[in-house]
């Protein structure tokens, strides 16, 4: 029981992050051509960091250990990852490492009709 | 330190204490940075932070990996943070490797289990990464506690030349 509240607590800690930096990505890449070097090398370091979580993330949810409010934040967060992989690209950030378009790579009972 | 990262020389074990020595004195850069989302909503100094405010980049690590991310256990203050970064890179059991970054700099990254510094979000290891050569020279770069543990130092396309001068223990 403890177990399962302190993976649910770790979920919802990655979910949150990840999406916040996610939805600041567009205002990020509005900015970058004019930051120092440094901080632009530490965004680097930091979103690198955020895709290594949002692969522990991805084997949560495809665990089934996500509730369903959780999964329907995971997947939401894919759908804003993958209309940021061009600013991604252009930023020369990591790019996401799981599958974005989530209802693909899962069985077929268990994609929605 | 240069010449321990690019191998022309191998640190004695008193040369790498006194280079840890001023690692761990060095800090983070003092030139305000953009905050960014993890920071937007958090109540810090008085003032509830958006994504655009500038703050100190100790202050944003504190608040994007503490406050936010949880890492560190629940309650820690800025100077407690810091302590225990500044508590890594001096521990005997901790590794330290040097490696070349994105072709333009030189890194010296600090590695130990994290222990009792594990919070409810954090992982199995603490990471404080110093700029040694290039952008960032003289400073902490980022500290946090990564996901893959040592191996964020080999998953890294662009980072090259890995070499650990201690490995950790």
């Amino acid at each position: 029981m403890a177990q399962t509240t302190d993976m649910n607590t770790r979920t919802a800690i990655r979910l949150r992050e990840i999406t916040a930096e996610v939805e600041w990505l567009p205002e990020l890449a509005a900015r970058w051509e004019e930051m120092p070097d440094l901080e632009r090398d530490t965004w680097y370091l930091e979103w690198h960091e955020l895709m290594a979580r949002l692969e522990g993330l991805d084997q949560v949810y495809r665990a089934g250990t996500m509730t369903a409010e959780q999964g329907a934040q995971y997947r939401a967060l894919l759908g804003k990852l993958k209309e940021t992989l061009p600013i991604l690209c252009r930023l020369r950030l990591t790019l996401p490492r799981v599958v974005l378009d989530v209802w693909r790579s899962l069985p077929r009972d268990v994609a929605p009709e | 330190m240069l010449e321990a990262a690019t191998g022309a020389r191998t640190l004695t074990p008193d040369e790498l204490r006194q280079a840890l020595d001023q690692v761990a004195r060095a800090g983070f850069s003092p030139r305000p940075v953009l905050v960014g989302g993890r920071v937007e909503g958090k109540v810090w100094q008085g003032r509830v932070r958006g994504r655009t405010d500038y703050l100190l980049p100790a202050e944003v690590h504190y608040l994007r990996h503490v406050v936010d991310g949880q890492e560190w256990p629940p309650r820690m203050s800025l100077d407690e943070y810091l302590q225990s970064l500044r508590e890594v890179i001096l521990d005997p059991l901790s590794g330290v490797a040097t490696s070349r970054w994105s072709r333009h700099s030189w890194h010296l990254t600090v590695m130990r289990r994290s222990g009792r510094l594990r919070g409810p979000g954090g992982h199995e290891w603490v990471m404080v990464e110093y700029g040694i050569e290039g952008v960032g020279a003289g400073y902490w770069i980022t500290a946090f506690q990564p996901q893959n543990g040592i191996n964020y130092l080999t998953a890294d396309s662009r980072r090259e030349q890995v070499r650990w001068l201690r490995r950790p223990t």
